[in-house]
């Protein structure tokens, strides 16, 4: 037999604890009308960076391309017109693709970086009608990310990037 | 005073003996004739090898075996003589090329005569302009009286001697590189084996004999292989001749019985230290020889003496350094020559030679560190050792010896940042 | 030869036996054990810079080097001691100093000799604490190199490669110290058809590719085992493409034929694949102009052309030279299964290439001969590597070169120049066998002279270019008399395609089916298709790697016959000279994008791999000939398969029986007149065409790589001949001959014989056949072009 003192107490309790929570923060957001909060380290799309002198940093060494254990980064290098370097030093990367439906976003491009050239920034929302447009391009990766401003552009090219202390 | 009577150096200021009449007068040549005339070229050799005779130009290796060393197989076989002297503190060939080049022709053509070379080549350091000069005309004037050329004093034994001048590199003193040079190469010393008696000047069997020991060859076929033999240690034996330089008060040339006390050459000899003055180390050999210091003053000069005390006599470039010289800055100037004249074949000569050249500099410079003199100290057993000649070899023996014996000098130019010696005497002056 | 003695050592405690006098270095490579080396190559001399191989052996009181220390009887070595560990270290550490450390963007990142052996026995971490010593980076060292003297580690192997091995002595160490630095011995370029090679020895990134620079990673690249087709050697190497494009190629050591080493022309030539002149579609002439078709309309459009052509015994196939043995197997198959004709041939003129067997040569034979005789044939630019054999012989063994022909080429060694009339060599030839046959003395001073090589010698190697019959069966003779005298050697014949010798062997001339099977009604030649195409007695003809309007020797008459044969089709990889004349053209696979088999001019064939796909309407010979078989109805003739081709030629070739000596091509009386009378007044010149290297008019003349190397086309004058024409040097001059003229620039030298006019041949700008006849000889007047008034102020 159903006790109805019993069953009314257990009503009281749970619509006491959902008015308790109808005052509450809600932990839900109103994406995307409201920015995702980030946790410091979050691993989202990627940035190609440029030194504060407007050069990149990308030397086209592929080392992030071997690095990636999902096969998503094609690099082409090509070598630098000494007259109109694009970044310091002999090689530059000519193509650098990443594909965002491939990437699982684990960082190694990051630690494979010899330049700091590759981050990975906290934005994650890219999504889109066409896989095609989902292979990122330098056009959408040398961009400057608001999300890594906190980053220091401080050190000079010279200090970074191999073969460049050289004086070329 | 010392009391040894010169034998190669006899007459040298007392008169002219470059020109050939003098030398004739004071009985040059008849041990040439003498030799061409009653000597077979075994009995020469014989001799040679009789006297120990060991070779003065740095190695000390017995002249009498590296002859023997042709093989007899009826090639052409040629006599290099090294005149290429450009080790720091030694300067005993120049005079002996400049004071008394007739000398050296007899025992050169003498040595020829008893190897059987028809070809001799003489290599002359490029700084030695006048010394060159001097002894072109001399060669000129011996040519003259059939000294030198066809059929010498009427024997079947002809020799022609080219003059074959250096363009200034150290590395060319070394046997290997001084051949690639006379053959129109860069002067690099060549991988051993072949060694030069097998395979030398073009690819024939080649002796390389120094300026003192084919002048000692004179004297040894003249007076005999006992008088030699009898003269110093059993086994490096014979006078020398030791070029004195740094901080004595008569530096120069001496020729001494091998085998008397460092101090006796410094006291003797080169007239002792200035007044007022301490020894703080000197270099028995040149600079490619490890430094030895007031407690081995007593050590015999020889080649097997010196060797037990981790130096070598090497070419006898006697360097004497006083309580005023900077050890740091001693070995900034050695280390910058090995580092000048590496030939550049070596990696741990080319590479390293540099390395140690620019941390010493910056240690003179009082800019060192710490870590510059850890590095130093172990430095010393990828460099030396580990190289196709003996120059890579010469960079450390004397930065590792005073490193040794004066670390608190080097930790002092790191700590102060600059030369605490320096200092001492700026006050004193 | 007595046996050579065998020692006993023990490295790291494991026994090795090896013939005595063994570098230790190779014998620690028997048990599998690495020693590293830098400067050491087993190809060159010892030389003992780098030190970074010291290994300790026991009673020697310091570490020795195993690069040039040879083991003795019961040696110890110890390679991984602490003692040799610590030199390691030492080195690498030292090696590491100043070098710059940019391996992210080296082209030698990934397979440089010093990551590897500092991964494996360097030190952790520099001591070094002030900035490195920075030297030039980026240095032009010529047409095809660029050097980094900032990563060199100064192992000099690519100046002992150019000294050694090459003997041309260009590439130096200047300075001296650490300051040294590579360069050339009087600071001008470093030209020279090997150059590639070094940058292959360098063991880092110093010697760097202008091909390949900044290009690829090592580990980008899928590698494919080739053989390379620019000439008839035959060297082995190994393709490295990207994204299906080649990014370079690289040696794959075959020491019977290439030693280890590819030329410039070979290592380069592969970028045309990617230029605007790559035929990427058929195409279909209409209205006069071709134009893009579809594959299916060109094969329509030819097999009915051909089909009816054939059905009336009126047409004719040329090529197979450029393609695999498969292909050219396929092609004769098409010609005599098909279209029913033996007019096939895959020559320009009545070369000849497989020498009966006992005459035949390999190229291993050169090593060791020592007396070499290069008949017309110029090794440097005609077969390169072969070339490295010679010098090697005349510059290692002191083998004796000489070179009979009608003017003095540029060799790197020394040599015996014998000069003699171009088409004279027959008669010298037979003298000579006259002479070691009889004793009889022959006539003139230098056969004498040759007459006296030839009976000092015991191994005699002759080189030829098979070009004139005469000279080719008169050397067999000699060669044939120098056998019976008890003599060794033979002959080798350099191919004017890199697949003659092959397309030869599966049945591509007109008097011998494959396996050189005589044939009872022989077709027509080369020459002869074309007389009669001028002649309008040919319907239609079917072209597959072929240029007869650049390189048939009388240029005038092929040109007649490809514009008045009343079809043409022509496959090829670019457009050509003969191309353009065509009916329907077929765009061609290159050897990159084909597998199959290849024939040296030594007669060893091997297979080559596919590296790339082609692009999607280029079709292969193979495929080409076999839609044109379907098209005619008779598909079970042919197959494009490569597997089901070469298995029928195997059948075909087991079953033939050769003939012993194999019959001789037809003769065309017109080529059969021995020598040539120079004009005494010197009003005519005779034509000498020299080839280049980098000449010709298919895919080198469109490769960019080497474009730089590209030689201009001249006509070299004897200075006395020149003073008496009023010529200088670099003057324009026009060459007129009967059927035509070129206009080229002039040398003068002394390298052409006095009365003949050497002309760069193959070179579409001026080419030299339209100066000669059939026979490849021609006379020209000389007019200089007026001087133009800024050259006279």
């Amino acid at each position: 037999m159903i006790n109805p003192i019993k069953a009314a107490v257990g009503i009281v309790v749970g619509l006491a604890t959902t008015l308790k929570y109808l005052f509450q923060k809600k932990s839900t957001i109103d994406y995307p009308r409201e920015p995702y909060p980030h946790p410091e380290r979050f691993r989202g799309v990627h940035e190609l960076r440029k030194y504060d002198d407007g050069m990149e940093r990308c030397i086209g060494c592929e080392l992030c391309a071997v690095a990636c254990p999902a096969n998503a980064i094609t690099v082409i290098g090509a070598e630098n017109d000494p007259a109109k370097p694009v970044s310091p030093g002999e090689r530059y990367g000519y193509r650098y693709e990443i594909d965002m439906l491939r990437c699982i976003f684990c960082g190694w491009c990051e630690e494979a970086c010899p330049t700091d050239a590759i981050v990975l920034t906290p934005r994650f929302d890219i999504a889109d009608f066409t896989r095609q447009r989902l292979v990122f391009g330098k056009d959408k990766l040398v961009v400057r990310d608001p999300y890594t401003q906190h980053l220091a552009n401080t050190e000079s090219a010279v200090e970074t990037d191999p073969g460049v202390a050289s004086g070329q | 005073m010392a009391t040894f009577e010169p034998v190669i150096m006899k007459g040298i200021g007392e008169s002219d003996l470059a020109d050939i009449d003098v030398y004739e007068r004071g009985g040059g040549f008849s041990v040439l004739r003498k030799v061409m005339s009653d000597m077979t070229p075994d009995a020469v050799a014989a001799v040679v090898t009789e006297s120990n005779l060991r070779g003065r130009g740095g190695a000390g290796f017995p002249t009498g075996r590296k002859w023997s060393f042709l093989p007899k197989d009826g090639r052409p076989r040629y006599l290099v003589c090294n005149c290429d002297e450009a080790e720091p503190g030694t300067f005993k060939d120049r005079m002996l090329l400049e004071k008394t080049p007739l000398q050296l022709i007899e025992g050169l053509v003498i040595s020829a005569y008893a190897m059987g070379a028809k070809q001799a080549y003489i290599y002359i350091r490029g700084e030695f302009l006048e010394g060159s000069r001097i002894f072109r005309r001399a060669l000129a004037a011996a040519q003259s009286r059939n000294y030198l050329g066809d059929r010498i004093l009427g024997s079947d034994f002809s020799l022609d001697l080219v003059v074959h001048r250096g363009a200034g590199a150290y590395i060319c003193g070394e046997e290997t590189a001084q051949l690639e040079s006379i053959e129109g190469r860069r002067g690099e010393p060549r991988l051993k084996p072949p060694f030069p008696a097998v395979a030398g000047l073009y690819g024939m069997p080649t002796v390389v004999n120094n300026v003192e020991t084919l002048c000692y060859v004179k004297h040894i076929i003249e007076r005999g292989a006992q008088w030699f033999a009898k003269i110093g240690p059993e086994k490096s034996p014979g006078p020398k001749i030791m070029s004195v330089s740094g901080h004595v008060r008569q530096p120069g040339n001496y020729e001494i019985p091998l085998g008397i006390p460092a101090r006796e050459l410094i006291d003797e000899y080169a007239g002792g230290l200035l007044p007022g003055r301490k020894l703080k180390a000197f270099q028995p050999g040149g600079a490619s020889s490890a430094a030895l210091f007031e407690e081995d003053l007593d050590v015999g000069i020889d080649f097997d003496s010196l060797a037990a005390k981790r130096t070598m006599l090497g070419s006898g470039g006697f360097v004497v350094m006083d309580d005023t010289a900077c050890m740091v800055n001693c070995a900034r100037t050695l280390t910058r020559f090995f580092e000048h004249e590496s030939c550049g074949q070596c990696t741990p000569c080319r590479e390293g030679g540099q390395w140690v050249a620019r941390m010493v500099a910056r240690l003179e410079a009082g800019e060192g560190s710490q870590e510059d003199l850890r590095v130093l100290n172990v430095i010393n057993n990828t460099i030396t050792g580990t190289n196709l000649c003996p120059l890579g070899d010469s960079i450390m023996p004397f930065l590792s010896s005073v490193l040794k014996r004066f670390p608190d000098e080097f930790a002092a130019h790191v700590a102060h940042g600059a030369c605490p010696i320096k200092d001492v005497t700026a006050v004193v002056a | 030869m007595s046996e050579t003695k065998m020692v006993k050592l023990l490295i790291d405690g494991q026994e090795v036996t090896v013939p005595d006098g063994t570098l230790v270095v190779e014998a620690a490579k028997q048990l599998g054990t690495q020693i590293p080396v830098y400067c050491y190559h087993p190809k060159m001399d010892p030389v003992g810079l780098c030190r970074i191989c010291l290994v300790e052996i026991e009673k020697a009181p310091k570490l020795q080097i195993a690069c040039s220390t040879r083991v003795t009887e019961g040696m110890v070595v110890r390679t991984m001691s602490p003692k040799v560990a610590e030199a390691r270290r030492g080195v690498l550490e030292f090696l590491l100093l100043n070098h710059p450390l940019d391996c992210p963007i080296c082209d030698k990142g990934g397979e440089c000799d010093l990551q590897d052996f500092t991964m494996e026995y360097g030190p952790g971490a520099s001591r070094l604490t002030e900035p490195k010593l920075h030297k030039p980076k980026r240095v032009d060292l010529g047409p095809t190199i660029v050097l980094d003297e900032e990563r060199c580690i100064l192992c000099r192997r690519c100046t002992r490669f150019d000294n050694e091995i090459a003997q041309e002595r260009n590439l130096v160490v200047v300075e001296r110290g650490h300051n040294s630095l590579i360069g050339t011995i009087d600071g001008g370029d470093y030209e020279s058809y090997f150059s590639g090679n070094t940058t292959e020895i360098c063991p880092v990134g110093a010697l760097t590719s202008k091909a390949y620079r900044f290009r690829a990673r090592p580990w980008d690249l899928s590698h494919a085992d080739s053989v390379c087709t620019q000439c008839s050697v035959g060297c082995n190497y190994r393709v490295d493409a990207r994204f299906g494009n080649i990014m370079r190629t690289f040696t794959r050591e075959n020491s019977d034929v290439d030693g280890g080493w590819i030329c410039d022309r070979g290592r380069y030539t592969f970028n045309y694949l990617y230029e605007p002149a790559r035929l990427r579609e058929p195409l279909v002439r209409r209205d006069g102009d071709l134009e893009r078709a579809s594959f299916a309309e060109a094969v329509a459009l030819t097999a009915e052309k051909l089909g009816a052509a054939a059905a009336a015994g009126r047409a004719g196939v040329i090529g197979g030279g450029r393609l695999s043995d498969e292909e050219a197997f396929a092609l004769q198959l098409f010609a005599r299964k098909v279209l029913g004709t033996n007019n096939i041939d895959h020559r320009a003129r009545l070369q000849r290439y497989a020498s009966p067997a006992r005459f035949g040569a390999r190229l291993r034979d050169l090593d060791d001969a020592d007396l070499i005789l290069m008949f017309g044939a110029i090794t440097p630019e005609q077969a390169p590597i072969l070339d490295l054999r010679i010098r090697r012989a005349v510059a290692r063994n002191a083998a004796h070169l000489v070179f009979v022909g009608p003017f003095k080429p540029d060799l790197a060694v020394p040599f015996h120049y014998v000069e003699y009339a171009t088409g004279a060599i027959g008669d010298l030839m037979e003298a000579l066998a006259d002479a070691l046959k009889r004793g009889a003395q022959p006539q003139g001073a230098f056969a004498i002279d040759l007459a006296r090589n030839l009976n000092e010698a015991s191994k005699i190697v002759a080189v030829h270019n098979g070009r004139n019959p005469v000279a080719a069966s008169a050397l067999e003779q000699l060669i044939e008399t120098l056998l019976a005298v008890g003599k060794r050697g033979g002959i080798l014949v350099v191919g004017s395609q890199g697949n003659a010798r092959g397309a030869e062997a599966v049945g591509c001339v007109p008097n011998l089916g494959p396996g050189y099977a005589p044939l009872a009604n022989a077709g027509m030649t080369t020459a002869e298709m074309l007389t009669a195409a001028a002649n309008g007695k040919l319907d239609a003809l079917f072209i597959a790697g072929a240029n007869p309007a650049l390189t048939f020797p009388d240029g005038a008459l092929a040109r007649k016959a490809l514009e008045s044969v009343p079809f043409l089709a022509v496959a090829e990889q670019v457009m050509t000279e003969t191309a353009a004349y065509a009916n329907v053209v077929f765009a061609a696979a290159s050897q990159f994008e084909k597998r199959g088999h290849v024939t040296n001019l030594e007669g060893r064939r091997q297979a080559f791999a596919q590296a790339v796909e082609a692009p999607i309407y280029v079709a292969t010979d193979a495929a080409i000939v076999s839609a044109l078989a379907s098209a005619l109805n008779k598909p079970d003739v042919l197959d494009d398969d490569p597997d089901w081709l070469f298995s029928r030629l195997q059948a075909v070739e087991q079953a033939a029986k050769p003939a012993e000596p194999l019959a001789r091509p037809k003769l065309d009386p017109s080529v059969t007149a021995h020598g040539d009378n120079l004009d005494a007044q010197r009003k005519t010149f005779t034509v000498v065409p020299v080839p280049k290297l980098y000449a010709g008019g298919g895919p080198s003349l469109h490769d960019p790589g080497l474009a730089p190397m590209r030689p201009q086309a001249r006509a070299s004058f004897h200075e006395d001949d020149a003073l008496l024409l009023g010529i200088a040097q670099d003057r324009v001059v026009t060459l007129t001959g009967p059927n035509g003229s070129i206009t080229v620039a002039a040398n003068v030298g002394t390298s052409a014989a006095v009365g003949t006019v050497l002309v760069t041949a193959d070179m579409p700008e001026a080419p030299v056949n339209r100066l000669l006849d059939a026979s490849g000889r021609g006379r020209v007047t000389v007019t200089p072009a007026p001087l133009r008034k800024e050259a006279l102020a």
